[in-house]
């Protein structure tokens, strides 16, 4: 098994008002190893539903076609409901966007950390307390044994957001998918929580999906990204080279941001019928 | 004559015997036609300082004045006042009537201003925004969220206001669509003499927008 992630011919679609069907996602293909892949574009562009595809989350209305899915060895298209759960934080972790609405409010953390040991393995009480305390201090947080007697609404942001990390990394999954796991956090916070993201993913030798709007974030932070305009793919290369991509709509989504040297000029904005047309 | 002119505002609340200062002891002065940034964190009062500023809270105590009239604490907003200071707020979708068409959206601060030829100026409105008169009889639920921000704008400038107070207008949007969004606005501010305060966490969006700009943390400004 020389890749990690395969997606061949992958089709998406859902039943649209009207009789018809609304195409999300068409003719996806990549693959990866153990590295940083950033998969990056506007809103409805697919990237949260490819995302949501790989942990088997996708909306129940969703007709799902691929030539290849596999993750790990692993063929998603024979998956029947039965098998995604085994499959789910034991072999693809998923991080969501929001640590507020993806913890539970009524459950205390350590309680949280310790679902997937609970549901994945037999351990005995003891090293599952061990394993959730050990995971909860390799995300950076501060005091573990105080931490897991407390609740979701007693943390702050970034808190919360090492904590879903930690729920994910005890577990020792093959692949973490990240869904704008910094979009709800506070500036000066997404820089520190992607370090740790990076560095937790580097030392376990996992692959890491960011799936992100930022594309300086994936620039910085990824080995590869994918661009994808309205379903499907429109750039792909190495992170590093996004700044200096020929292709229209990544080089105009890299321009159009704000900055101080933009001061009193119009941005650049996309010309959408010269993308569709170049697709 | 400064547009804004705030000195020594303060606004607090009690919690149990503690008493919370959300925003402490700020001064700050707009000019005309300036564009005036906001930055801060979350939490950090730049959000409370521009509601005040729309009449929308009323509970503070210090000085304000608009347009070089001063503004009393716990009162309404009242006549031009109301025509002059308009607002553009965070989330396009929260702030139209889910509801309401487009042209009943738009016509509204139209008739309640007694403004005659309310249709022809809905799609006049309409046209400085990039839209063709068609939209008026959609609902926003139909429209994506960057067009909705267009139409909260397009709200905002019918009564030709002097002061328009932008809160957080591009957050929720794309980057892309941020990109169209912020030319709107300086494009608007290049036809029209038209006062911007901005509000916003995000630097780079200050940076490119504003003139000049202050920072606020934990209520007070501290550059």
């Amino acid at each position: 098994m020389s890749n990690l992630v395969n997606v061949q011919n992958l089709a998406i679609s859902f039943p649209a008002a009207g009789g018809g069907r609304f195409e999300a996602i068409r003719s996806l293909s990549f693959a990866m190893g153990a590295e940083k892949l950033g998969i990056v574009g506007e809103s409805g562009s697919g990237k949260s539903l490819t995302a949501l595809t790989l942990s088997g989350l996708a909306p129940r209305a969703a007709a799902i076609t691929a030539d290849r899915l596999e993750v790990a060895g692993n063929d998603l298209r024979r998956f029947t409901p039965r098998d995604w759960p085994a499959y789910r934080g034991a072999v693809a972790g998923l991080v969501m966007q929001d640590p507020k609405s993806a913890l539970n409010p009524s459950l205390t953390i350590g309680r949280q950390v310790e679902e997937t040991l609970r549901f994945h393995h037999r351990l005995p009480a003891r090293e599952r307390r061990e394993r959730v305390l050990a995971a909860l201090d390799a995300v950076g947080l501060p005091d573990p044994k105080t931490l897991v007697t407390l609740y979701p609404h007693q943390l702050s942001g970034g808190m919360g957001q090492r904590v879903m990390i930690a729920a994910m990394l005890v577990n020792e999954p093959k692949l973490l998918i990240a869904d704008e796991p910094t979009s709800a956090l506070d500036e000066a916070l997404r820089e520190q929580v992607l370090e740790l993201l990076v560095s937790v993913v580097e030392s376990r030798r996992m692959g890491l999906i960011l799936i992100s709007h930022d594309l300086a974030q994936v620039a910085r932070h990824c080995d590869r990204a994918l661009v994808m305009y309205r379903g499907r793919l429109a750039d792909e290369g190495r992170a590093a080279d996004l700044p200096t991509s020929t292709n229209l709509y990544t080089s105009t989504l890299w321009a159009c941001r704000p900055s101080a040297a933009t001061h009193g000029q119009l941005l650049p904005t996309l010309d959408r019928a010269a993308i569709e047309a170049s697709l | 004559m400064s547009v804004v002119d705030i000195s020594g505002l303060n606004v607090s609340f009690r919690q149990g015997s503690d008493e919370v200062h959300v925003v402490n002891d700020v001064s700050l002065k707009v000019e005309q036609g300036e564009t005036f940034g906001l930055v801060g964190a979350s939490g950090s009062g730049k959000s409370t300082v521009l509601r005040i500023l729309a009449g929308l809270n009323p509970d503070w105590s210090g000085s304000l004045r608009l347009f070089g009239d001063p503004v009393q604490p716990h009162s309404r907003f009242t006549g031009e006042l109301r025509r002059r200071v308009q607002m553009v707020f965070q989330h396009p979708y929260g702030s139209l009537h889910p509801s309401h068409t487009i042209r009943r959206i738009l016509s509204e601060p139209l008739i309640v201003h007694k403004r005659p030829n309310v249709r022809a100026r809905v799609t006049e409105a309409l046209a400085q925004v990039g839209f063709g008169p068609e939209i008026a009889d959609r609902r926003p639920h139909q429209l994506s969220g960057g067009q909705r921000q267009r139409i909260g704008i397009a709200r905002a400038l019918l009564l030709d206001p002097d002061l328009l107070l932008l809160d957080e207008p591009t957050s929720a949007l794309d980057t892309s669509v941020q990109a169209e969004i912020l030319n709107l606005l300086t494009t608007i501010k290049r036809t029209r003499p038209i006062t911007y305060v901005l509000v916003s966490h995000d630097r780079d969006v200050v940076a490119h927008m504003c003139d000049r700009q202050v920072v606020m943390s934990g209520g007070k400004i501290v550059a």
